[in-house]
């Protein structure tokens, strides 16, 4: 049955998507833990990547996916992958990316301000896609035409390479991979007849479809999807009759639950959406919905940062039937020693993983620490 | 929202005043902070009651652990389990019985696999189907909040048990349970019934089970010398999609309103079947068993897919102390009474009077209600499925032998209910077979086949399984029609005799279809062969026996396997297993695999050939299986010649090497004098001194005389040299020369000697081969 790991980052996205055959898929990879705090409830990312990758006994990932280039989304991932445009990047330790999935943003915008993370990242999606070959860039194509005239490219050379808003995926058929992915950002906003707003800076929204038994089960992954993007794409996809897209059974909350995801004003103890956003959450949402903030713990008290206990008001409400759950990644199974949670899709629809692993088990899934007569 | 709990009253105490170890590590474990999903809500001492009762009658006080578990639930939920659920469990000081678990939600779904209380809620969970006695001994309390926790996602999952699994009252403190014939609900009869005998069997003062057997099944002299203690009736009921029984009935009044939703009306059916017993005096002092079916659909309008019967018996209503003392099955109602209390009649100067019209409104109130467990003897189905068979065998096998070997093989395939058996054998059972043979001594001087015919017709009910037919099959005398139609008319005949001679006759004497497959093991026991024909009989059994003496002297390992125990090889007599010195557990160990090897044999239709030597130090077991080769046979005078494609494969090899000489060498097999048949399975190399030239071979005879008397010691004289062979070169055919005529009757002056007819091949061009027995083919 096809599985979800949302790790323990902070206020930080990692999702790694198993699938029936095999596949592997992250999406986002933020290594957010400091090494020198021994208190940092965080998770080891790249050890708990490894530790998997080791027990499928393989070093790739199908596909790995960077919604936007903030570093709650690449921390780190100059590190831990093998990234083709430059040797310093490929001794093997890393691990490879067959497919990455990347927004037009990430290719076309001037990515020198923002930091070393993204310059190696965007270098790596420029390469990729100067090879035509590894990369998918998520945009509408002429978004791409300027840059690509630049590197002396064609767009029809790079055509295949590139999926547009209200597209599914290629190379996933919900038939027969049991999955599928609907593209719902980047996308273009039509003012009117003839002209369309790219929203360029526009993160990687997605929705998943699985398929168990003839049972379909939704997920939406919101990247960091202010209020604004979604209020649009709830527009597009309306102005398509496309509402089943906007479905889900769970909910990847975008930004760390953020408030400006729902809407412009924090509010006092719980914040409002904008109706959209509030159409979005309350209408699409089915039953037994999960939502889950990749964030850290929701605080008490008031503050400038996400998660903004505002905005987790707000979800609880949306969750207030016994059947549906509020999940916050730091938050689970508590507080005190937070661990990757684990959400499985079968017939059944998805059902967040609450076992209570043994330890004679946990021995055997690591290796022991050192031991010997004498310390080293 | 919010959920409701059902309280459980008593008197919250601290967790240190627990009693009991398992309470206190229960509460240990929900504070330590190392389990997930669980919070400890708080500790309690309460009174056994219908909320939460005492699984150990002696001890009526139990400290309850009430705590909180979050459930992996699904979205789409088979049965409605909330993510969180309050459960409590009760333990007894006693710690003889599981401590029991309820979930404490007012709502919580009626689930299938819950234990029956007088209560329908708070639902007990039916946790565990193993005795207590195993649980404690991996029990911590880690474990057992997993395995609540777990049993509460997959019953979310619908996925704990197969759906159609029938309620188990593991728990119910008075469980007795009530054996049925397991054809008994096809043939429900509206009767208070006779036709039911029921015994009780004890197994110590307050333990019993009550055992129904058809009355017309136990002789006329059993059913009717004693009074009967018992008499049944049967109720059946509307088809069902669900179960109708709650909870424990507490009176037969409250039985009454539970069946109603079956379309039964309990009381009015039982006081017009009372009515009519009212003058048959045997009966009035037996106790009334009342068995219910209920038809059960997997749907409101779907057919019936299966029966869930339910059994109870009557006893006064009386308080706990009497109930214990009242286990005893005297201590129920006799119909006599139970007849007053309905309404039914009025004893009156020691006569029962009857009520015209009945009394309705005796309602049952007086009467409590002991539900008993109902279970039905062992069906060919359930066996075979309960040996994890998909599918049973249900063709005709006849079994000729039923020695030590033979009798196990028997028994393990009927606890399978593999086939429909005959079985044929002459011997008596005496006491010293008793070492080996499933028989024992209360069976001591029948002739085998009947007691074991009746034990496999005693373990499966239903039509017998199995029918004996008490004959020697080489000479069966008065018997000859039964073994000639057992032998007839089988799909199988498995030959257990263990006897060389009985495999020939029925490999040759007898005339019909089925394959044959013998089953031996070798003199010491320590190995277990397997000879089958293939489905439409091309290569026979003492073709198979041929093919397999040649392979003991093929393969290195198996040099001994025709050593007894003794370490003797006998010449000249069966070299199978008779009555010498061999190990049960040998016979034990081959048993099993002779049984799963026979099954194996029978998915397929080709022949085989396999022998399974076990190590006599640690018994791990070897298996060697040559493949059969097809027989070929010829009619050569009086003779028949039997050989295979093995050896002709084998010198028409050797011929094509040595083109453009000649060669040939000596012919191993063997002679059966009875049925005139000569067996020819291989060849020795033609010997180095021979002189092997262009149109002349003479066969030398270096090294011959002990690679002879080395085949005849592997097997036991069965292999030897029966004659020669050679090749003619290129361009020849197989007609025999003059020179040819000269050997044939050189050999034939040698082997007069013995008796025994000459045998000579010679193979020319084209691979043809021409054999000459007795005399030669012109």
């Amino acid at each position: 049955m096809p599985k979800l790991t949302f790790y323990t980052l902070g206020n930080g996205d990692c999702c790694l998507m198993d699938l029936d055959d095999g596949k592997k898929l992250l999406f986002d990879y933020a290594d957010k833990r400091n090494r020198n705090d021994k208190n940092d409830r965080r998770c080891d990312l790249p050890s708990e990547l490894r530790t998997d990758l080791n027990g499928a006994q393989r070093d790739d990932y199908d596909v790995v996916a960077f919604s936007h280039l903030d570093l709650d989304h690449i921390q780190g991932s100059s590190e831990f992958f093998y990234l083709e445009h430059d040797k310093k990047y490929q001794d093997d330790t890393r691990k490879k990316i067959k497919d990455m999935w990347v927004p037009a943003a990430i290719i076309v915008e001037d990515a020198d301000t923002c930091g070393e993370e993204h310059l190696i990242i965007q270098k790596e999606a420029r390469h990729r896609l100067k090879n035509r070959k590894g990369i998918r860039v998520f945009s509408r194509p002429a978004v791409l035409e300027d840059w690509l005239k630049k590197q002396g490219m064609d767009l029809d050379s790079v055509r295949h390479l590139i999926t547009d808003a209200g597209q599914t995926v290629p190379g996933f058929d919900l038939q027969a991979d049991g999955v599928e992915f609907f593209v719902h950002s980047p996308f273009g906003k039509r003012l009117n007849e003839k002209e369309v707003v790219d929203r360029n800076c526009d993160s990687l929204v997605l929705q998943v479809t699985f398929a168990c038994d003839g049972n379909e089960t939704y997920m939406m992954l919101g990247a960091d999807a202010p209020h604004e993007i979604l209020s649009d794409m709830v527009d597009v996809t309306r102005a398509h009759k496309r509402e089943d897209r906007l479905k889900w059974h769970v909910f990847k909350l975008p930004h760390h639950c953020s408030y400006l995801s729902l809407g412009p004003e924090k509010g006092k103890t719980k914040t409002e959406p904008v109706p959209n956003v509030k159409w979005l959450f309350e209408d699409q949402g089915q039953e037994g919905g999960i939502i889950v903030s990749t964030s850290d713990v929701i605080p008490s008290v008031d503050t400038d940062l996400p998660p903004h206990r505002q905005a987790a008001n707000y979800y609880r409400d949306v969750v207030a039937d016994l059947d549906d759950e509020f999940k916050v990644t730091m938050e689970h199974p508590n507080q005190a020693s937070p661990k990757p949670m684990v959400i499985t899709v079968d017939s059944l629809g998805a059902k967040v993983v609450k076992r209570n692993t043994s330890g004679s088990a946990a021995v055997i899934s690591t290796p022991a620490p050192r031991a010997g007569a004498k310390n080293e | 929202m919010s959920d409701r709990y059902i309280s459980l009253e008593g008197k919250v105490i601290a967790p240190g005043k627990l009693r009991m170890s398992k309470a206190k590590d229960m509460v240990r474990a929900l504070r330590s902070g190392l389990l997930d999903w669980v919070r400890l809500i708080e500790c309690r001492r309460v009174d056994s009651s219908a909320r939460i009762q005492s699984n150990d009658e002696e001890d009526q006080v139990l400290d309850v652990v009430i705590f909180d578990v979050d459930v992996e639930v699904p979205q789409r939920k088979v049965f409605d389990i909330h993510r969180v659920e309050r459960i409590a469990v009760g333990f007894s000081a006693l710690d003889k019985n599981y401590p029991e678990t309820v979930a404490l939600r007012e709502d919580f779904p009626l689930v299938p696999h819950r234990n029956i209380r007088l209560e329908d809620r708070p639902v007990s969970l039916c946790l565990f189907d193993e005795p207590y006695s195993e649980i404690k001994l991996r029990w911590t309390a880690q474990w057992f909040i997993e395995c609540i926790r777990t049993w509460l996602a997959k019953t979310a999952t619908g996925t704990l048990h197969a759906a159609d699994q029938r309620l188990e009252p593991l728990l119910l403190p008075s469980t007795v349970s009530l054996v049925l014939p397991s054809e008994f609900i096809t043939d429900v009869d509206d009767k208070i019934s006779e036709r039911l005998t029921v015994f009780p069997v004890f197994s110590g003062p307050d333990r019993y089970s009550l055992v129904a057997r058809r009355s017309d099944s136990l002789g006329g002299m059993e059913a009717t010398k004693t009074l009967p203690q018992f008499v049944t009736t049967v109720i059946q009921g509307d088809p069902q999609p669900h179960g109708i029984i709650r909870r424990h009935p507490r009176t037969l009044r409250d039985l009454h309103e539970f069946l109603r939703s079956a379309n039964i009306d309990l009381l009015s059916t039982l006081r017009e079947r009372l009515r009519s017993l009212r003058e048959d005096k045997r009966l009035l002092d037996a106790t009334l068993i009342i068995i219910v079916i209920l038809p059960k659909t997997r749907d409101v309008s779907g057919r019936v897919e299966a029966y869930d019967t339910l059994a109870f018996m009557l006893a006064g209503l009386i308080d706990r102390e009497q109930t214990r003392a009242d286990k005893r099955p005297e201590g129920f109602l006799k119909i006599r009474e139970v007849g007053r209390r309905v309404g039914v009649w009025e004893p009156s100067n020691g006569v029962l009077g009857a009520l015209l019209p009945m009394d309705v409104s005796k309602q049952g109130d007086q009467i409590t209600v002991g539900m008993l467990n109902p279970c039905f003897t062992l069906t060919r189905q359930r066996a075979a499925r309960l040996n994890g068979l998909a599918t049973r065998y249900d063709k005709k096998i006849t079994a000729v032998g039923a020695g030590a070997l033979g009798s196990q093989v028997f028994l393990t395939l009927i606890r399978e209910a593999f086939g429909e058996w005959v079985l044929i054998d002459k011997d008596l059972f005496l006491p010293h077979n008793s070492a080996r043979h499933v028989l024992y001594g209360i069976m001591v001087g029948y002739a085998k086949v009947e007691p074991l015919a009746d034990i496999a017709n005693d373990i499966i009910d239903g039509k017998p399984i199995a029918a004996a037919v008490v004959a020697d099959v080489l000479d069966p005398g008065l018997a000859a029609r039964d073994v000639e139609k057992g032998l007839k008319e089988a799909d199988v005949i498995f030959d257990f005799s263990a006897s060389i001679a009985v495999a020939r006759h029925l490999s040759h004497d007898v005339d019909s279809a089925p394959r044959r497959i013998s089953v031996f093991l070798n003199p010491s026991g320590s190995d277990l062969v397997v000879l089958a024909e293939d489905g439409e009989r091309r290569t026979r059994l003492a073709s198979l026996e041929m093919q397999y003496y040649r392979f003991l002297t093929l393969e290195p390992a198996l040099r001994d396997h025709l050593r007894g125990a003794d370490g003797k090889i006998r010449y000249g007599l069966s070299c199978r297993d008779l009555s010498s010195t061999i190990s049960e557990e040998h016979v034990a160990l081959h048993a099993a695999t002779a049984s799963r090897a026979l099954r194996r044999v029978l998915e397929q239709e080709g022949a085989a050939i396999a022998i399974w030597e076990a190590d006599d130090e640690d018994i791990t077991v070897k298996t060697f299986r040559p493949p059969p080769s097809p027989t070929v046979e010829m009619q050569r005078g009086d003779w028949t010649l039997c050989t295979d494609g093995y050896l002709m494969d084998k010198v028409r090899r050797l011929r094509s090497e040595k083109l453009p000489v000649e060669t040939g060498g000596v012919l191993m097999g063997s002679f059966d004098m009875q049925h005139k048949i000569v067996y020819v399975v291989d060849s020795l190399p033609s010997p180095p001194d021979s002189q092997e030239r262009r149109t002349s071979y003479i066969r030398g005879n270096a090294g011959l005389q002990e690679q002879v008397e080395g085949i005849k010691k592997i097997t036991g004289g069965h292999l030897s040299n029966v004659g020669e062979w050679h090749s003619h070169p290129t361009g020849y055919g197989c007609a025999a020369s003059g020179d040819d005529r000269k050997l044939f009757r050189w050999i034939e002056e040698q082997m007069a000697r013995d008796g025994l007819p000459p045998v000579m091949l010679i193979l020319g061009d084209d691979g043809q081969a021409g054999w000459h027995v007795g005399r030669i083919l012109d």
